[in-house]
C-alpha cells in the first residue's frame, strides 16, 4: 500500500513542477537525506498545486450552456467554489464535520496499525515471532528461554528459517557528560542478517567478532550518535568504555532502529563465553508457507533439553509480534477504534443533514435554472463537483487533525508502548477516508439534483419562500434520531470508563505517596565485585547517611522502589514452619528494604516491629510480613513469632512485623519485606520524602551519589505521583480518548438537532402564524416546537440506550469494578444528551415564539 | 518601476541569496537563507519562488553536473539575470525613498 501511495505522490509531484525539474528535486531531497521520504514530496507538490491554482484564470466563463470537457470543469469548480464561499457556516460546519472524523479515524487506525497490525518495521516481519518459556503450571508465566533450549529447538529447520538469541544488559557509559546507563544487546551477526537490518555508516557485524580472543566491537544507534558524538562519521573506530571496557565503534544504525522487544542503545557482538544455561530473548523466523500452529506442534513434539524444566511444566511457547504487548491493549485500541467509527457514521449523517438542509434552500435556485434551459446532467455535475471539493477539504483538514490527534495520543500514551512514538499516518487510512466522507457528499447531494427534473417549476417558483418537502423533513427527522442515538453511545461508553477510571485511582495505594521521590542506584560489577560486600554496604551507608542530612530531606531509606513498582520475587516456593499453606503459586510482591523504609513511605506498623538496626548479617533473620496474607494463613491469629522461608535452601525466617498491603502488580500475592542488612543486594532504590516539592531536592540527591561515587548513574527517578499515575496510565489513556470522541459526537449530535428543528420552524412558520392569529399563546407554540424536539430526542434516547447495552458488553474487559450495564452511568449520558439537545433547541423555540402573524398573514 | 512592480520580501531574500552563493541551487539557497536570515522556508516556497522569478525573467536555470552523492542526478543551478538585478535594485531603492525621514523605521 505504501508503495501505491509513493507511486501516486511521485506522479502528482511530477504533474505539478515545471518540466525538466522533477529529477532535480529528487536528486535534491536525496542529498538532505529525505530520500524518499512522503512528507517533503507531498508538500512540494501541494505547493506548486496552490501556486497553479493561485495563478488560474478562466478562459471565458459559458454558464449555462451544454456541452463537456476541460475548460467547462475548470468553470464548474470555480463556480461550485463561488458557491460554497457564499454559504460559509454550511462549508465551515461540513469541512470541520468531515475533517474531525477522518482526522479521528486515521490517527486510531495508524495506531492500531502499528500496534496490532504490522509491529515491526522489518521485511517479512509476518514470519518473525518471539520465542518464550512457558510455565502451564505458573498462570501461564513467560521467561525468556534458556540456552540449551534454545539450541534444542534450532534443529527444527523444517519450521525455522532461523531462530536467534540475544541477551540485553545495562551497562555504564561514562563518555561525555553524566555517567549513565544503557541498554547494551549482545547478539549474533546472524540476527541483524534475520531481521533484515544494517548499519546507516560503517560495517556490519561479522563471524569474527565473536570469535575467542577477538576485540570488543559495538554498533551504535542514530540518537546515540547525534547526542555523544555529534554526527560525525570519524566515530567509525573510536573507543567507547562500557563498564570500564572499551569497545570499537564499528557501525551507526539507521534512525529508529531497534531489536523487537527492546530499547537498546547499543548492540555488541556476542562473545563466545555464553552460559548454557543463560536465558535470552529468542525471536525465531519461520519459514514461508508454516503458520505459528504448526511451529508450536513442533516445539511441543520436542520438548525442553533439560528433563527438569519438562518436568516442571516448561515448555516452548510461540507469541506473534502483535500479542506481544498483551491482549489488554488490543481488546483497547479495537474499542477505540470502534467508537472512532462511530464518529464517523456521525459525521456522515451529519454532512447529509447539512447538504439535504442546503439543497431544500436551494430548490428555487435549481428550479430557476432548469427553467433557464440548464441540463438535468449539469445540475448533477455542479452537485458532485461540490461534494468532490467538500470532501477534498475536510480530507485535507482531516490531515492536520489526524496529526494532532497523534500528537495527543503520543502525549497521553500508556508508559509500555513506545511502539505509539513511532506510529505515522497512514496514507491508505487517509485515502479510504477521503473517498467515504466523498460517497455520503454525494450520496445525499445528488437526491435533490436528480429530483430537480421532477420539480414542478411553477410551483416551486410560486411559493416564493424555500422550504422543503414533508418527506425532506422526514428524512432529516429520521437522521437526527440516528445522530442523537449514536452520540449517546459514545457518550455512555464514555461514562463509563470514566467510572471505571475514578475507581481505579481511588485504590488505597497503601502508602502516603506526597513528597516521595526515589532514585534507582545499581552498583556495576566490575568495580564493585560481588566478593567484596562490605564495600557495597558501605557505600549505601554513605549514601544514606548524605541523603537524611539534606535540608528538606524529612526522612530517606532504602528499598526496591515505590509501590506498586517494587518489583516481583517469581520462582519462590514459600513455607511457613509447621503449617502447610494452599497454592500461593510461586509469585511473591518482596523487597530489601532499610529500618526507615516503612517511616518513610508512611506506612503504619499494625502489630509488632519495623525493622531496626540489629537487625544485621548476624543475628536472626526476620521478616515483615502484609496483612492480607497474615489474615489468609493465620486467620485472625498473631503471625509474630512465626517462621518462614521463600526457598527450600534458604534458613528460615520469623516474622516481627506486620504492614497493611501496598499497591502491587496483583494484589493476591503475598507481600513479604526482607531487612536490606541481611540479604545484601548491590543495588537499591533510594527512597526520600521531601517537606516540600521532591523534584527540586533532585540536584542534592545526585550530588549526594555523586560524593560517594563520581562515575554511578543516578538514574530511574520519580516520584510517587509519577508512579502511581504510570499503573493507570493506560485506563487514563483509553478514557481520555473515548472522551474526546464522545465530546465531538455530542457536539455534532446537538449540531444536528439544531439544524432540523430549525427548520421545522421554518417551515411550519405559516402554520404557526395561523395559530397565533387564532388566539394560540406564544407558550403554546413554544410547546409545539418542543414537543417535536422530544419526539426526536427520546426515538434517539431509546435506540441508543439499546444500542450502548450491546456494544457495552466489548467494554467490559476494560472496565474496573464497573458493570458493563452500569444504571447510573446509562442515565448520566441520556441526560447530558437531553441537556444538550435541549440548548440546541432553545434557538429555534424563541424563533417560533418571536412570529409576527401579521407580517406572515400579509405576505400572503 | 519596471513591469514587475515591487518584489516581494521572499523573492528578495531568494535573489539575494542566488547572488550570494558560489552554486546557487534550491537546497544552498535555502540553508543560506536559514543561516544569514534566520529565516527556514519549506522547499515548496523556495521552489515556486525560484519558478516564479524564472517565469518572469529574473532568474535563469539550468542544470550542472551529475554528482554520486546525489545518485547520479544534476542539480538545477540558478543565475540572477540582468533584469533581475536591475528589479532588486529598483525595489530596495523604492522601499528606501518611502522609509527616507521616517525616522521610527530608520532607527535601531
Amino acid at each position: 500500500m505504501r508503495r501505491w501511495v509513493e507511486r501516486a505522490i511521485e506522479w502528482w509531484l511530477r504533474r505539478v513542477v515545471p518540466s525538466g525539474w522533477a529529477d532535480s528535486i529528487f536528486a535534491d531531497l536525496r542529498e538532505d537525506g529525505r530520500a524518499g521520504a512522503l512528507w517533503p514530496q507531498a508538500a512540494i507538490a501541494a505547493r506548486f498545486t496552490l501556486e497553479a491554482l493561485s495563478s488560474w484564470r478562466p478562459r471565458r466563463p459559458r454558464w449555462g450552456t451544454a456541452g463537456t470537457g476541460g475548460p467547462m470543469l475548470a468553470t464548474e469548480i470555480r463556480h461550485a467554489c463561488r458557491a460554497l464561499w457564499r454559504s460559509p457556516g454550511f462549508t465551515a460546519t461540513a469541512v470541520l464535520t468531515l475533517a474531525l472524523a477522518i482526522g479521528a479515524n486515521t490517527a486510531i487506525y495508524s495506531a492500531l496499525r502499528s500496534i496490532v497490525l504490522h509491529p515491526l518495521p522489518f521485511p517479512d516481519s509476518d514470519r518473525l515471532v518471539f520465542v518464550w518459556h512457558r510455565n502451564a503450571g505458573m498462570g501461564g508465566m513467560l521467561l525468556t528461554p534458556p540456552r540449551t533450549a534454545i539450541a534444542r529447538w534450532r534443529a527444527l529447520t523444517g519450521v525455522f528459517e532461523s531462530l536467534e538469541s540475544f541477551d540485553s544488559r545495562s551497562l555504564i557509559v561514562e563518555e561525555g557528560g553524566e555517567p549513565a546507563e544503557v541498554r547494551v544487546t549482545f547478539l549474533d551477526p546472524s540476527t541483524l542478517r534475520m531481521l533484515g537490518a544494517a548499519p546507516r555508516i560503517g560495517r556490519d557485524f561479522v563471524e569474527a567478532d565473536t570469535a575467542p580472543g577477538a576485540p570488543p566491537v559495538l554498533l551504535i544507534s542514530h540518537e546515540i550518535w547525534l547526542e555523544r558524538f555529534k554526527g560525525v562519521p570519524e566515530v567509525i573506530g573510536r573507543a567507547l568504555s562500557l563498564n570500564g571496557t572499551p569497545y570499537t565503534v564499528i557501525g551507526v544504525m539507521p534512525p529508529g532502529f531497534d531489536l523487537p522487544m527492546g530499547s537498546d542503545a547499543l548492540w555488541a557482538a556476542a562473545g563466545s563465553d555464553r552460559a548454557g544455561t543463560a536465558r535470552e530473548n529468542t525471536i525465531g523466523k519461520l519459514r514461508p508457507g508454516v503458520t505459528l500452529e504448526q511451529a508450536q506442534q513442533a516445539l511441543d513434539s520436542l520438548g525442553s533439553a533439560d528433563a527438569d524444566d519438562d518436568r516442571k511444566g516448561w515448555s516452548g511457547y510461540l507469541l506473534a509480534p502483535r500479542d506481544h504487548h498483551g491482549t489488554y491493549i488490543h481488546r483497547a485500541l479495537y474499542v477505540l477504534a470502534g467508537a472512532v467509527a462511530l464518529l464517523l457514521l456521525l459525521a456522515c449523517v451529519n454532512v447529509a443533514n447539512l447538504v439535504l438542509s442546503r439543497n431544500a434552500a436551494r430548490r428555487r435556485e435549481l428550479a430557476v435554472r432548469r427553467a433557464l434551459g440548464v441540463s438535468r446532467g449539469r445540475l448533477i455535475r455542479h452537485v458532485l463537483v461540490e461534494a468532490v471539493i467538500l470532501a477534498g477539504g475536510g480530507a485535507v483538514a482531516g490531515l492536520l487533525v489526524s496529526r494532532w490527534c497523534l500528537d495527543l495520543i503520543r502525549a497521553i500514551r500508556p508508559a509500555n508502548l513506545e511502539a505509539l512514538d513511532r506510529v505515522t499516518i497512514d496514507g491508505a487510512a487517509l485515502a479510504f477516508l477521503g473517498v467515504a466522507s466523498l460517497v455520503t457528499t454525494v450520496l445525499f447531494g445528488l437526491a435533490p439534483a436528480i429530483s430537480a427534473s421532477r420539480f414542478d417549476l411553477q410551483a416551486v417558483l410560486k411559493t416564493g419562500s424555500p422550504q422543503a418537502t414533508p418527506s425532506g423533513l422526514r428524512v432529516r427527522r429520521a437522521l437526527a434520531v440516528a445522530q442523537v442515538a449514536l452520540a449517546l453511545m459514545l457518550v455512555i461508553g464514555a461514562t463509563l470508563l470514566l467510572r471505571s477510571y475514578g475507581r481505579l485511582t481511588a485504590v488505597d495505594p497503601g502508602f502516603d505517596p506526597e513528597g516521595v521521590i526515589a532514585v534507582r542506584l545499581d552498583l556495576p560489577a566490575h568495580r564493585y565485585p560481588a566478593r567484596d560486600l562490605a564495600r557495597r554496604e558501605q557505600f549505601f551507608d554513605d549514601v544514606l547517611s548524605r541523603a537524611r542530612e539534606l535540608p528538606g530531606v524529612a526522612s530517606a531509606a532504602f528499598g526496591n522502589g515505590i509501590p506498586p513498582e517494587t518489583g516481583v520475587m517469581f520462582g519462590r516456593t514459600l513455607e511457613v514452619h509447621g503449617r502447610t499453606l494452599g497454592d500461593h503459586g510461586s509469585l511473591l510482591s518482596g523487597a530489601y528494604v532499610s529500618p526507615d523504609y516503612f517511616t518513610t513511605l508512611g506506612i503504619p506498623i499494625r502489630e509488632g516491629r519495623a525493622f531496626s538496626t540489629h537487625d544485621t548479617e548476624g543475628s536472626e533473620p526476620v521478616v515483615i510480613v502484609g496483612q492480607a496474607f497474615a489474615r489468609q494463613v493465620w486467620r485472625g491469629a498473631s503471625p509474630l513469632g512465626a517462621r518462614l522461608r521463600t526457598q527450600s535452601n534458604e534458613a528460615w525466617a520469623t516474622i516481627v512485623g506486620v504492614v497493611p498491603d501496598v499497591a502491587s502488580p496483583d494484589r493476591t500475592w503475598p507481600q513479604i519485606y526482607f531487612p536490606r542488612a541481611q540479604a545484601r543486594p548491590g543495588w537499591g532504590s533510594l527512597i526520600i520524602r521531601a517537606d516540600g516539592d521532591p523534584l527540586a531536592l533532585l540536584p542534592a540527591i545526585k550530588a549526594a551519589v555523586w560524593a560517594s561515587d563520581p562515575q554511578l548513574p543516578v538514574q530511574d527517578i520519580d516520584t510517587a505521583g509519577q508512579v502511581l499515575r504510570r499503573t493507570t496510565s493506560g485506563a487514563r489513556f483509553n478514557m481520555a480518548l473515548l472522551a474526546s470522541f464522545a465530546a465531538c459526537g455530542l457536539l455534532l449530535a446537538v449540531v444536528g438537532v439544531y439544524g432540523v428543528m430549525t427548520l421545522f420552524v421554518g417551515q411550519r412558520q405559516r402554520e404557526l402564524g395561523i395559530r397565533m392569529a387564532l388566539g394560540a399563546s406564544r407558550g403554546a407554540v413554544a410547546l409545539l416546537v418542543f414537543r417535536q424536539s422530544a419526539v426526536v430526542l427520546l426515538s434517539g434516547i431509546v435506540i441508543g440506550t439499546l444500542g450502548a447495552a450491546w456494544l457495552a458488553t466489548f467494554l467490559q474487559s476494560l472496565l474496573y469494578e464497573t458493570a458493563p450495564r452500569d444504571a447510573g452511568s446509562f442515565a448520566a449520558a441520556s441526560a447530558a444528551i437531553a441537556l444538550a439537545a435541549a440548548a440546541a433547541t432553545i434557538a429555534p423555540i424563541v424563533r417560533a415564539r418571536r412570529v409576527d402573524p401579521t407580517t406572515l398573514l400579509r405576505a400572503e | 518601476m519596471g513591469r514587475g512592480g515591487i518584489l516581494g520580501e521572499l523573492e528578495q531574500m531568494v535573489l539575494l541569496a542566488v547572488l550570494r552563493l558560489a552554486t546557487p541551487y534550491p537546497v544552498s539557497v535555502r540553508d543560506e537563507i536559514s543561516a544569514v536570515a534566520g529565516v527556514d522556508l519549506s522547499r515548496g516556497t523556495i521552489y515556486v519562488t525560484l519558478h516564479r522569478l524564472e517565469g518572469r525573467g529574473l532568474v535563469e536555470s539550468w542544470l550542472g553536473e551529475a554528482t554520486p552523492e546525489r545518485g547520479g542526478k544534476a542539480r538545477r543551478l540558478f543565475r540572477v539575470t540582468a533584469r533581475g538585478r536591475r528589479a532588486l535594485a529598483e525595489s530596495r531603492a523604492a522601499l528606501d525613498r518611502l522609509g527616507e525621514g521616517v525616522e521610527p523605521v530608520r532607527e535601531r
